[in-house]
C-alpha cells in the first residue's frame, strides 16, 4: 500500500512539477495584449487631452459633409497628435514616442490624406477654398518639419535611433498628404 | 563563583582530588560543596577498586555476532552499508522519481523553449501590440469617420466609439480618478446625442430596422451594465456611471422613435 500511496504522489509531484515549468517557460514569451485596470487609468491619464480631440474630432466629421470642414478637423487632429509626439520626443519617453509615431502616421496616410484627396477633387482650381485647402496642407506638411528638427536636437539620446526610424516613417506619410494635393492639381 | 557552578566544574574534574586554585578558595568556604566533592571522590576511588572482566576478546567477538544475529527492525537505505533487497529496490525506487522529475522537466521546459515565439525587434514599424488599446481603438473610429460620409457607416462607426467609451468607463470606474471617468461620460453623451442619434435620423427607412436595431439594444445593454456597477463603485465614480446610463437609455428611446417611424 504504502509503495503504491509512493508512486501516486511521486506522479503528483512530476505533474506539478510539469505544470510549472511549463507555466515558466511560456509565462514571459508571449506579450500581454490587455494592460491591468491601473495600467490603463494611467494611460487615460496621459492620453486625456488626446481622447478628447479625437472623439470630439470623429463627432464633428460625422456631422459635417463639407470637405475643407473635413480638411480642417483632420488637420486639427493631426496637429494634437503630433503637439503629443513632440512633448514625448522632449521628455525621452521612447515608448510613448514610438505609439504616437505609430497613429500619427496613421492618422496622417488614411484619414488626412484622404480627406485632403477628397477635398481636392471638389473645389475649383483658383477659388478660394482652394487657397485654404493649400493652407491646410503646408499646416500638416510643416508638423513635420517640426518634428524632423525636434528628431534632429535629440539625435545623441538615448532614443536618437528610434528618431531616424520614426522621422523616416514620418516623411512617407507627409508625402501621402502632399501627393494628394498634386494628384488632384493635374 | 556560586555553588551551581563549583559543583558543575568538581563533575567535570578528571582527577577530584585536584579541585584546582579556584574551586579550592570555594571549598574552604563552602560545607556543602567540600561534601560533594568528598562524594566525588569516594566514587572515584570505588571506580579503581571494580574487578575488570576476563578474555576481553572471546567477549568482544561474542557482543558482534549476537548484534548481527537480531534482526533490522526498521531498515534505512541510507545507513546501512550492506542494504537489503527491500532496501536497494526502496533506494532505486526513490533515484528512479527523481530522475524522472529531472527529464520530465528538462523536456517541458525544451518544449517551453520551442514553443516560445520570437520577440519582435522593438521597431517603430515591428510593434503591433498599442501601448494603450483604448487610444489605438479611438485613433481607428476617428480614421472610419474621416473616410465616410455614408449615415449607415457613421452610425456603426460611432455606436463602435461609444462602446469602446462605455468599456473603458466599465473597466476603470474602480480605479480612475473621478475627473477622468467624468470626461469619459461626457464623451459618450457628445457621441450618442450629437453623433449617432442625428446620424440616426439619416439612415434610410429600409435600412433602420436592420441597422438601428442592433444599435439600441446595445445602448440597453450599456445602460443595465453599468446601472449595475454604479452601485459597486467608489464614491466619486458612480455619478459619471449614472450620467453615462442616463445617455444611454435617451439614446436607446429616440432610437426606439425612428424605428416607430419606420413601422408607422
Amino acid at each position: 500500500v504504502s509503495r503504491v500511496v509512493v508512486g501516486q504522489r511521486g506522479f503528483a509531484w512530476v505533474g506539478l512539477a510539469a505544470l510549472l515549468s511549463l507555466w515558466a517557460g511560456t509565462a514571459h514569451s508571449q506579450p500581454r495584449v490587455t494592460p491591468l485596470p491601473a495600467e490603463q487609468a494611467a494611460s487615460l491619464k496621459k492620453n486625456r487631452a488626446l481622447v478628447q480631440h479625437l472623439v470630439e474630432g470623429a463627432v464633428e466629421l460625422s456631422g459635417t459633409n463639407d470637405v475643407l470642414s473635413r480638411v480642417h478637423v483632420c488637420n486639427r487632429i493631426t496637429a494634437s497628435v503630433a503637439k503629443e509626439l513632440q512633448e514625448a520626443i522632449q521628455a525621452g519617453d521612447a515608448k510613448r514616442v514610438q505609439e504616437l509615431a505609430i497613429h500619427l502616421s496613421g492618422i496622417m496616410e488614411r484619414s488626412l490624406a484622404p480627406t485632403v484627396r477628397e477635398a481636392r477633387q471638389a473645389i475649383q482650381p483658383g477659388s478660394k477654398d482652394e487657397a485654404r485647402l493649400i493652407l491646410l496642407q503646408n499646416v500638416a506638411v510643416g508638423l513635420t518639419d517640426n518634428l524632423e528638427r525636434s528628431a534632429q536636437a535629440y539625435r545623441e539620446t538615448a532614443i536618437g535611433n528610434d528618431l531616424q526610424e520614426i522621422m523616416r516613417r514620418l516623411r512617407a506619410s507627409r508625402q501621402h498628404v502632399e501627393q494628394a494635393t498634386k494628384l488632384a492639381e493635374r | 563563583m556560586n555553588c551551581q557552578i563549583v559543583q558543575q566544574k568538581l563533575l567535570e574534574l578528571e582527577d577530584p582530588s585536584q579541585p584546582g586554585k579556584r574551586l579550592a578558595e570555594h571549598l574552604r568556604s563552602c560545607p556543602s560543596c567540600r561534601t560533594v566533592l568528598a562524594r566525588l571522590q569516594a566514587l572515584e576511588a570505588g571506580v579503581r577498586t571494580l574487578p575488570v572482566a576476563g578474555q576481553p576478546a572471546k567477549a568482544k567477538a561474542a557482543c558482534i555476532e549476537r548484534f548481527l544475529s537480531q534482526p533490522i527492525v526498521s531498515p534505512s537505505p541510507f545507513f546501512t552499508s550492506q542494504p537489503s533487497k527491500r532496501s536497494l529496490s526502496i533506494t532505486l525506487g526513490r533515484w528512479r522519481w527523481a530522475g524522472a522529475l529531472a527529464a520530465s522537466l528538462l523536456l517541458v521546459a525544451l518544449v517551453g523553449w520551442g514553443l516560445r515565439t520570437p520577440r519582435p525587434k522593438p521597431e517603430l514599424v515591428q510593434q503591433t501590440v498599442p501601448a494603450d488599446p483604448f487610444l489605438a481603438s479611438v485613433v481607428e473610429r476617428q480614421i472610419q469617420l474621416s473616410r465616410t460620409t455614408n449615415p449607415s457607416e457613421r452610425v456603426e462607426a460611432l455606436t463602435g466609439l461609444a462602446n469602446d467609451l462605455s468599456n473603458q468607463v466599465q473597466q476603470l470606474a474602480r480605479v480612475a480618478p473621478g475627473e477622468d471617468l467624468v470626461m469619459l461620460a461626457r464623451l459618450y453623451e457628445r457621441v450618442v446625442r450629437v453623433g449617432l442619434v442625428k446620424q440616426a435620423v439619416q439612415v434610410p427607412m429600409v435600412q433602420r430596422q436592420q441597422l438601428l436595431k442592433p444599435v439600441a439594444d446595445e445602448l440597453v445593454r450599456c445602460a443595465t451594465r453599468l446601472e449595475e456597477l454604479a452601485a459597486e463603485v467608489p464614491v466619486g465614480a458612480e455619478e459619471p456611471l449614472r450620467e453615462i446610463v442616463l445617455t444611454a437609455r435617451e439614446g436607446n428611446r429616440l432610437i426606439q422613435q425612428l424605428l416607430t417611424e419606420e413601422h408607422s
